[in-house]
């Protein structure tokens, strides 16, 4: 299973400068798109997450037994360093008063419910944006791995199979079968309990 | 980051679905500086926990250690002056079979330095820097797997000196004078009769991991001997800690990695079926014995150049009517699915 990735990690333990190369060419930029979707953080925040991840990686190659891809494995580091972030954050006690904030102030001033006509604002693009990657992250890992790939980094269905060690016609049925468990989830979710977001926007 | 907006996903088309997936999960991508950054931060690391070996050559702490390795190196020297005198080549320890990456460096004495090349002889009194991981097949059988930075003398045909770095030495059993091979290290000498063990050393502390065999590590007064599955610590105050490790776990990947090409032309499966679990740290196993049968009697042809060795056990199985499954300690041969 995942021997390309297996024997990636072995030449990196090896101490083989190509092999590094090749994983940090592979993981960087798609770690950063990981975090990027899933927190709102800045630039230099980012930095600092995909850093602490690729470093905990690095740190930690004998324990990549090739069960996943390496990808996965990566991501998965990454995932609780965005908690961690997240828990900091929220630890974090907040004593500023609004007053001396006035751009906060003026904010709250104009918030608002939106008319079910107008065109949907920076909040409700933000949320639909969280509700398309919950969804996405409910779905079996295989599948939301390719469809990120797919959607979010342009991967070709070529190098999506190369990434989930599969042939190119098994990545092209299983983006097939990840589209239909996607719409399966959306539907779900959009008849289900969370807030409905509106179905009558032009696409 | 960017904020588009991701139309809602309607589940009944295609194209929509797609468009709003692209939408969602659109990003800016982190500019070259700070791809740089972490790049640097992140190799520091990498070199940090992957050659986790100083720089400073072998400090021998016993003297009988320090003494044998002064007594090789100056005979070395002196047989290198008379050899150099009169134009003849040191003997053969072994040839370099495969270099990964890097660059590999024989140094010999202060006189001669030169980059090797695959195909190239090590010849004794060199001194083998390796930049990247590389194999070198033995002149008496057997090979030995360099991972990156590590240096090791050809102190003579029968006997290698590991300064520092990690090593893997497969002779097996049956291989002519491969018994003989030795490995001074600061920890002690480590003799052996047909074995595989990997020795890892920093020039103090010496992790040596008996895969297959047995060892005897010979110290000035206590000999230890490890057998099988045993990982042994000699720690630089003279202790010596044992226990067991996985011979098949993802520590020994880089072995696998480094395994020398099985020449399948002509030889039969059963032959690449043990040579492939052996290589894994695993036992070859049949579920039935009809798979055996299959296996014995099955003439491989051609070629598996370049494939590492689950691949080659995958592209190999897929040409004949067995199935194989890897399992923790096991490759499991199945005449059917």
């Amino acid at each position: 299973m995942y021997e390309a990735d297996r024997q990636l990690v072995a030449r990196m333990r090896a101490g083989e400068q190509s092999a590094f190369d090749e994983f940090f060419a592979d993981c960087a930029s798609r770690l950063t798109a990981f975090a990027a979707r899933r927190s709102g953080l800045d630039f230099s925040s980012l930095e600092d997450i995909v850093q602490n991840t690729l470093i905990k990686a690095v740190r930690n190659l004998d324990s990549y037994r090739g069960d996943a891809a390496l990808l996965t494995w990566v991501t998965e580091i990454c995932r609780h360093e965005l908690a961690d972030v997240h828990r900091k954050a929220a630890r974090r006690p907040v004593h500023e008063s609004l007053d001396s904030m006035e751009s906060v102030s003026a904010a709250v001033l104009q918030l608002r419910l939106p008319e079910p006509s107008e065109p949907p604002g920076e909040l409700e693009m933000n949320l639909r944006r969280a509700a398309i990657l919950r969804v996405l992250d409910g779905l079996p890992k295989q599948y939301a791995l390719a469809l990120e790939a797919k959607y979010g980094d342009g991967l070709s269905v070529d190098d999506i199979a190369r990434l989930l060690d599969v042939t190119p016609i098994a990545a092209q049925s299983l983006l097939a079968r990840a589209r239909d468990a996607f719409r399966d989830a959306w539907r779900a979710h959009t008849d289900g309990a969370s807030p409905p977001l509106r179905r009558d926007e032009p696409q | 980051m960017n904020s588009p907006t991701p139309p809602d996903p309607n589940p009944d088309s295609h194209a929509a679905l797609e468009k709003s997936l692209r939408k969602a999960l659109e990003t800016a991508p982190l500019d070259r500086a700070a791809l740089d950054r972490i790049k640097a931060a992140t190799t520091r690391e990498w070199r940090a926990a992957t050659q986790r070996l100083p720089a400073p050559l072998v400090r021998a702490r016993r003297w009988w250690i320090g003494g044998l390795a002064a007594a090789a190196g100056i005979a070395g020297l002196l047989v290198l002056g008379v050899l150099m005198h009169s134009g003849i080549e040191p003997a053969v320890v072994g040839t370099l079979s495969h270099l990964r990456a890097g660059s590999i460096e024989a140094h010999w004495a202060i006189v001669r330095n030169r980059p090797l090349r695959v195909g190239d002889a090590l010849r004794v009194g060199e001194t083998i820097v390796a930049q990247g991981p590389a194999l070198v097949s033995l002149a008496g059988g057997g090979n030995l797997r360099i991972a990156a930075g590590t240096a090791i003398e050809m102190s003579s045909l029968t006997r290698l000196t590991l300064q520092r770095g990690l090593i893997y030495v497969d002779t097996p059993t049956a291989t002519a004078g491969g018994g003989e091979l030795q490995l001074l290290t600061s920890a002690g000498l480590i003799e052996h009769l047909g074995t595989a063990y990997e020795v890892l050393s920093d020039g103090s502390t010496v992790r040596i991991r008996v895969r297959e065999g047995k060892i005897r590590l010979v110290d000035a007064a206590n000999p230890v001997i490890a057998g099988q599955g045993t990982e042994l610590t000699a720690g630089s105050q003279g202790s010596v800690s044992t226990r067991r490790f996985d011979p098949s776990s993802a520590d020994w990947d880089w072995v696998a990695s480094l395994a020398p090409e099985f020449n399948t032309d002509g030889q039969s499966l059963f032959d690449f079926l043990q040579w492939a679990s052996r290589e894994l740290g695993r036992q070859l196993q049949f579920a039935d014995p009809r798979a055996e049968e299959i296996a014995r009697r099955t003439i491989l042809h051609g070629s598996i150049r370049g494939d590492g060795v689950r691949e080659s056990l995958s592209t190999v199985l897929q040409t004949t009517t067995l199935t194989y499954e890897i399992q923790a300690g096991a490759v499991r041969v199945h005449s059917s699915p």
